[in-house]
């Protein structure tokens, strides 16, 4: 697949929806994409296949604060500085792939890959946005990488080597802190067999399906939304007004609920739970929609996705879930991101209204 | 020598200023309008303004008059009409921040009118305030001597220069040396979290100040010509007041202020506290929300001239002026009356109002009304990062909003704290905050207190200066 600078609001779209509340506002990482293929440029999306058989992959995610990053932005020397990686690499990598396909962190990789002229990989490790560095593919099967490379906006790095199990959240995150809350993450590159064993592939061209999907949506009657999603394996779950938003500070960001009022007068309130990013949608009860699935709250006029900090009183919004990828509902997987390792004394449950999950 | 002491003067005026037509009440310090007039547009700035003031004074006497508050779009509609532009240079200081160059996302025709030198040079701030690289003074001055002869203003930004504006600061002083009187804005003035967006708000405002100063002395001289005194004051983009000085110097928060106005003038005049409200003006109509009797505002992903910014606009500014844009609004105020204001919502089509909109008395002077009951406002944004100095530093911030509330003109005497907002940041250890707090008073007046003339006048003289 080859993607042009028409292809990018629908990219970011998709990125933005696919962080569930979470993962950054795309904005700076789509200019900075924008910028790369203005002029008639374009950029390689490739399959694992399409690759050489002993091709090397470079993954890439920015870790940090979405604050230190709307005012120091990024650098175009620091992704030469994590692609190339003296000391951990001993060629350049033929292609790079997001870490984490959400947010900023889905456009980033995006536009280092134009930056340097490489395809970008049809794979990441997540496949919707999560805070921790442990939620990936690699975090729950215990494939986590003994190497890591980290460089922040002032163009210092730090590469760790680790051996045995250690948790790469705890590990890293202080690092950030200490190096400005803004660090770009890469590891040692890796080899088809390792991608085709632990990473979700076809997540780039899924975002750009998704974005595509949500971009129509503005000029869609309800009825058609409704049938475009069930469609996409997911639903509208409510719309209304915000009406009550009660935080509590936790380290890590907020503890929200959300209660949205809906149109009919006495219908009963829609509640959002969420911590960066959305995890629960209740309803008199009733769960409606869980994590891992990816929850999306958007403005009710525009259909654009909101920040779980942007959901604030008085917003009209519509609620969205939509299915995570599948191998999240491996028992090890789920076990790492239901609704309990959140914190939430719930079991997982199937978005509303569509049959139950095979455990085929 | 003891000058002769005026008497207290109670009357506020306030003007707006559409393409076709400009409107002038009178309001008196109970709230009573007590006169009103509106005549067309010519092409003349200050002799239309003049026309719309003269008659008023039929009623009301020059004296009388504390203040005189614009509420227009001009600058709006300059930057569209003119075939000539200010050419912009812009400096940033991070080299963090290369991937997003200045006019990131700027609609391409906007930023070619700029056409001025843009460089990105080492220094700025991190996270904590604490230096992220020394100033690149070398790089400042290659820039200034770029400029030289090429540029009408400058904008300068700065990482984190809202917690550490020295690079700012620093900068312009060398531009200022090199370039003499070409107006330079630095974004930490401009204020807000956000490179992109300060920075962005900061070149707009760079692009305007030469506009900005031809709007505040024309309006000035309008003033004149009607024979009144009294200090001249802008509507802002949110609806409250900024003084002429300050206006001329940030025209970019006087952009187009005229729908935050009319919206809050509206629900005065219908003496509602929640209302939706249609703006007819000349061109297809606008609309906005008022709760709790001010215009409802947000600042998520506004934008300004299709640019964004971070500023607090009224709910509706960024929606597409349409037939029916009620639509969009209804369900931000369910049971809310509708009302239609504005220059031609006096003369609906056959059949009563499309909207099935209420018009209040004074429809025409909506806007008009909104800015002459307009308080003067400033907000300042702080950065709250532990618990243990919070109240120290909200204390501070505080301070300084009322501080920089008194000096965009509000009387210091009655001039609080009206709006605190705290954003939690997520992603980061200590439960830091974005703070933004918000102050605003009456405007302030001579006439307020007895006062002696001489100093009246040597006022009104250093302000007629050239």
């Amino acid at each position: 697949m080859r993607i042009t600078e028409r292809d990018i609001d629908a990219m970011a779209l998709g990125a933005f929806v696919l962080g569930s509340g979470g993962a950054g506002d795309p904005y700076l990482t789509t200019e900075m994409l924008r910028n790369q293929l203005s002029g008639g440029r374009h950029l390689d999306i490739v399959a694992l296949d399409e690759l050489p058989p002993d091709a090397e992959v470079a993954p890439l995610a920015m870790v940090g604060s979405p604050h230190a990053l709307s005012e120091k932005l990024l650098s175009t020397s620091d992704i030469r500085t994590l692609f190339f990686a003296e000391g951990l690499r001993d060629r350049a990598p033929d292609a790079v792939m997001p870490y984490e396909l959400a947010g900023l962190n889905a456009l980033y990789p995006l536009a280092a890959a134009a930056e340097l002229g490489v395809p970008v990989l049809d794979a990441d490790f997540t496949g919707r946005g999560f805070s921790s560095l442990d939620t990936t593919m690699l975090g729950i099967s215990g494939a986590q990488l003994a190497e890591h490379i980290i460089c922040d906006s002032r163009g210092r790095t730090v590469t760790v080597r680790t051996t045995g199990v250690i948790s790469l959240e705890s590990l890293i995150r202080p690092m950030a802190e200490t190096m400005g809350w803004l660090v770009g993450i890469s590891t040692a590159s890796l080899r088809r067999d390792f991608l085709a064993a632990h990473s979700l592939a076809g997540t780039v061209s899924d975002c750009l399906a998704i974005g595509r999907m949500f971009g129509t949506f503005a000029e869609s009657s309800i009825d058609a939304v409704e049938s475009t999603l069930e469609a996409a394996g997911g639903r509208l779950l409510g719309s209304g007004r915000v009406v009550e938003r009660v935080s509590a500070p936790e380290r890590l960001g907020p503890r929200a609920s959300v209660a949205i009022e809906p149109d009919q007068p006495g219908a009963a309130l829609l509640r959002i739970e969420q911590r960066n990013e959305f995890h629960l949608v209740v309803r008199d009860g009733e769960i409606l929609a869980s994590v891992p699935d990816i929850i999306t709250v958007v403005d009710r006029d525009t259909w654009t996705p909101l920040s779980s900090e942007e959901v604030s009183t008085q917003r009209d919004v519509h609620v969205i879930a939509l299915p995570a990828h599948e191998r999240w509902f491996e028992p090890t997987a789920l076990a790492a991101v239901d609704p309990r390792a959140f914190g939430y004394g719930v079991d997982y449950v199937r978005i509303a209204g569509l049959p139950s999950r095979s455990t085929s | 020598m003891p000058g002769r002491t005026v008497a207290p003067a109670s009357v506020r005026v306030g003007l707006s200023m559409s393409r076709s037509r400009v409107q002038a009440v009178a309001v008196d310090s109970s709230g009573l309008i007590v006169a009103t007039n509106a005549v067309d547009r010519i092409p003349s700035l200050s002799e239309s303004v003049a026309a719309a003031l003269t008659p008023l004074l039929g009623q009301v006497d020059a004296s009388a008059v504390s203040s005189v508050a614009l509420a227009t779009s001009w600058l709006d509609e300059q930057m569209h009409a003119r075939s000539t532009h200010a050419r912009v240079g812009v400096l940033r200081i991070g080299l963090t921040s290369t991937g997003a160059p200045p006019l990131s996302g700027w609609p391409s025709s906007l930023a070619a009118q700029l056409d001025g030198p843009r460089v990105i040079v080492a220094g700025g701030a991190d996270v904590d305030g604490s230096p992220l690289a020394e100033l690149d003074l070398g790089a400042v001055d290659s820039f200034a001597r770029e400029c030289r002869g090429r540029v009408d203003a400058v904008a300068i930004s700065s990482v984190f220069s809202p917690l550490s504006a020295d690079h700012e600061l620093a900068a312009a002083e060398r531009l200022a040396t090199v370039l003499g009187p070409v107006p330079l804005t630095l974004s930490h003035t401009v204020g807000g979290f956000g490179l992109l967006e300060r920075e962005n708000a900061a070149i707009l405002n760079a692009s305007l100040r030469h506009l900005g100063s031809e709007l505040v002395s024309d309006a000035r001289r309008g003033l004149d010509l009607a024979g009144i005194a009294a200090e001249l004051y802008l509507a802002q983009n949110d609806g409250t007041l900024l003084s002429a000085e300050a206006a001329a110097a940030m025209p970019v928060r006087v952009f187009d202020s005229r729908l935050a106005t009319a919206a809050n003038g509206a629900a005065t005049d219908a003496d509602v506290s929640d209302a939706i409200v249609i703006d007819f003006d000349d061109t297809l109509p606008r609309a906005s929300v008022v709760h709790s009797g001010s215009v409802a505002l947000e600042s998520d992903r506004s934008s300004l001239a299709g640019v964004r910014v971070i500023q607090y606009l009224p709910r509706g500014f960024g929606l597409p002026r349409s037939s029916n844009p009620v639509d969009r609004l209804r369900r931000h105020a369910r049971n809310a009356p509708l009302l239609a204001v504005g220059d031609l919502a006096g003369h609906p089509e056959e059949g009563g109002h499309p909207f099935g909109a209420t018009v209040p008395e004074h429809a025409e002077f909506a806007s008009a009304i909104g800015a002459a009951t307009a308080d003067v406002s400033a907000s300042v944004s702080g950065f709250i990062d532990s618990d243990d100095d919070r109240d120290d530093l909200l204390d501070q911030t505080r301070q300084r909003a009322i501080e920089e509330a008194i000096l965009a003109g509000a009387h210091p005497s009655s001039t609080r704290v009206t709006a605190v907002h705290e954003t939690p940041i997520s992603h980061m250890v200590g439960e830091p905050r974005r703070l933004v707090v918000i102050a605003a008073g009456p405007p302030f007046s001579f006439a307020d207190e007895p006062m002696q003339l001489d100093s009246f006048t040597q006022h009104n003289n250093e302000r007629n200066a050239p």
